[in-house]
């Protein structure tokens, strides 16, 4: 039986040395590839979420440009956008953490419970001055606002 | 004997991770190009959204701020028509390059 030399050990070391290194490289590589895969996909979606909200919201107000149309008020505990169409209107607001949309008739009194989720979105302001309407829409990423000004001009929705 | 045997050995590995690195700094590059598209597209993104509130700020004869967020804005005004309504031209930028242009705001 040949027992392993001294000189047979040292002879190895090189050998077993570059293996760990090649080891802590490929090792690395992957993590660094998985951060910014992860960072990538999170911006993506989050940037997704604003463009969605923002240019939803947006979208409504040029749709029903037209007289006594557009309010802005509160619904909830959110600010919300009425959009009246005949005895219809449409409420978008935020609520339990989404941007939601309640089409009813008029007095009907449904709750903010009752609306279609559109899209992830934690708060909504809607502020008007000098004939323009402001949302400020907050997502993970900070807070973001646009302003459109309807040429029908905007309302204060009554309580 | 072994030592040779070490020795071509010691040369593969070598060979291999000379072969590896230079693909890792392939991958570390498109690694960051990608990171950098969507740094981009962000941007892009942002820019939209002030531009177009500073032209809707424009039309209603508000202030538009110069500067928002490290986004430069600029409205510059164009040639008024015969039937008064006024144009301009809406731009939005960052560290120096345009990301965004609205061609012609108009406001009577």
């Amino acid at each position: 039986m040949q027992i392993p030399t001294t000189n047979s050990r040292v002879a190895a070391l090189p050998v077993l040395a570059l293996g760990a290194l090649f080891l802590t490289l490929a090792m690395g590589l992957a993590l660094l590839a998985g951060s910014v895969y992860r960072q990538i996909v999170e911006s993506g979606d989050t940037l997704a979420i604003r463009r969605t909200a923002l240019s939803y919201l947006v979208g409504q107000v040029r749709r029903a440009d037209r007289a006594d149309s557009l309010a802005a008020g509160t619904f909830g505990a959110s600010d919300a956008l009425f959009v009246h169409e005949n005895d219809y209107v449409t409420i978008l607001y935020v609520y339990d953490g989404q941007l939601r949309e309640l089409y009813m008739e008029e007095g009907t009194g449904l709750s903010p419970a009752d609306g279609l989720a559109i899209t992830p979105l934690e708060s909504l302001t809607v502020e008007t001055a000098d004939g323009r309407l402001t949302f400020a829409a907050e997502d993970a990423d900070g807070v973001h606002t646009v302003s459109v000004s309807p040429r029908c001009g905007v309302q204060e929705e009554g309580p | 004997m072994k030592n040779g045997r070490y020795t071509l050995f010691l040369l593969e590995i070598v060979l291999d991770l000379v072969i590896f690195v230079i693909c890792a700094a392939v991958c570390t590059g498109l690694l960051l190009y990608a990171w950098r598209l969507s740094q981009d597209s962000a941007r892009l993104t942002d820019a939209v959204f002030y531009a177009q509130t500073a032209a809707e700020t424009w039309r209603t004869g508000g202030q538009v701020p110069q500067e928002q967020d490290g986004f430069a804005i600029a409205v510059t005004p164009g040639a008024s028509s015969q039937a008064g309504v006024e144009t301009a031209r809406v731009t939005v930028s960052w560290a120096g390059e345009t990301l965004y242009t609205i061609e012609e705001v108009a406001r009577p």
